[in-house]
């Protein structure tokens, strides 16, 4: 079982759903390190996330804020999609070894970076982003 | 879509199918021992699954409300539950085989359970659809033809499954349709593990190998696999040691409880 403290620690990671693009679809996490994802469903329509590579299935309910744990797990690429429009939303999970960096992470423990690199057609705010390429 | 429509069909309401299948197998050698007993009829399932359906929109309801209860794990908490609900009406219902008074009951109860859970994912999409508004052509050719197919495959493999189930019973004597009903049980109880886990409630490990090259869980045999035997391609050690003791403990209860039985009727005839 798992304390409150220790969930405390866990890295944030987001992932917003909009015209059931993910954004980013790209995330990089730590190797061996069990971080939480938060999804945002900004769409008006139900979307579920799913991936059997990080064994993880969660139902997003329009305009809600879900949250999933991943890992620990090894050096390597996973990929995750929403199973209602599997064409358009699509992402990746990349562990890599990489130490991200203090000033990656910010207050909140909510990794920050520039959204430019990320697929889709509309851009969203910087705040939201996750990639830290 | 059409083809999105099967798959999540068959991944939702295969399972329904299947565990259908697998109790009237079962139940046909109950039947065997006493015919007078009624058995599981064309009516109780009618019945179930109205109260099936009825169920799976009221969680349509509450669901977005109850997900994001207790920090956001509240579906998780639910689904798991019943997920470990299932498991357990089909450890009872393999340990009654020989008291068929009690086992429609509880064979109704695991049919409503396994219909509700799975049932209810699968009208998520077809509610993520009427949200949309998608115009009636696409609900057409998406969702209508895309249900027909999967009922066909689902009714096929179902009735596949109920004939080599009565063919391995004349060889096993009857147990090889509780051995497979209780492996269904056990991938009812992972999926609540997984559940557990993803909401961090139950600490996961790194996974210990990976199957996938073989076998991907994406794949069609991998679909029924998961469905019949909890086939996982990535377990961690927390997962393969409930999956081992959930099928050895109720084996091993059931094994003593034949024993004890048989001693009871062995000084009963003493006694004569």
């Amino acid at each position: 079982m798992t304390s409150y403290s220790a969930l405390a620690q866990r890295q944030e990671f987001i992932v917003i759903l909009k015209n059931h693009l993910f954004y980013p679809a790209e995330i990089t996490i730590p190797s061996n390190k069990k971080i939480k994802l938060i999804i945002d469903n900004q769409d008006d329509s139900i979307e579920e996330f799913d991936s059997f590579s990080l064994n993880r299935e969660k139902v997003l309910f329009p305009q809600q804020k879900s949250i999933i744990y991943i890992g620990p797990l090894p050096v390597g690429s996973y990929t995750f999609f929403g199973e209602y429009h599997p064409n358009s939303a699509r992402g990746v999970v990349i562990v890599t070894s990489k130490v991200i960096s203090s000033e990656e992470v910010d207050s909140k423990g909510v990794i920050s970076g520039d959204v430019s690199s990320t697929t889709g057609s509309d851009s969203l705010d910087g705040e939201y982003s996750v990639n830290v390429n | 879509m059409l083809i999105n429509t099967v798959l999540i069909f068959l991944q939702n309401i295969l399972p329904i199918f299947l565990v259908i299948s697998l109790l009237l197998a079962q139940q046909k050698l109950v039947y065997k021992i006493k015919p007078s007993r009624s058995y599981l009829s064309v009516i109780q399932l009618l019945k179930v699954t109205v109260s099936g359906l009825l169920l799976i929109s009221l969680l349509n309801y509450y669901m977005p409300i109850i997900s994001p209860l207790f920090s956001g794990t509240g579906l998780e908490l639910i689904f798991s539950i019943l997920f470990s609900w299932i498991y357990c009406l089909i450890v009872i219902s393999i340990s009654t085989n020989k008291r068929p008074s009690n086992k429609n009951g509880i064979n109704l109860g695991i049919i409503l359970l396994v219909l509700c859970v799975h049932g209810s994912y699968f009208s998520f999409y077809i509610l993520s659809f009427t949200i949309e508004s998608a115009s009636f052509e696409i609900l057409y050719s998406g969702i209508v033809i895309g249900v027909i197919i999967g009922t066909g495959i689902c009714f096929s493999i179902a009735i596949l499954l109920y004939f080599i189930l009565r063919k391995l019973d004349e060889t096993t004597k009857g147990k090889a349709a509780s051995y497979f009903l209780l492996f269904f049980g056990v991938g009812q109880l992972m999926q609540a593990l997984q559940l557990l886990e993803q909401v961090d409630i139950i600490s996961s490990n790194i996974h210990l190998w990976s199957t996938s090259y073989l076998i991907a869980e994406d794949s069609e045999l991998g679909y029924l696999l998961t469905i019949l035997f909890g086939y996982e391609a990535t377990p961690s050690a927390m997962e393969l040691m409930v999956y081992f003791s959930a099928i050895v403990v109720p084996i091993l209860i059931n094994k003593y409880m034949a024993y004890q039985q048989n001693g009871n009727i062995d000084r009963i005839k003493g006694t004569d």
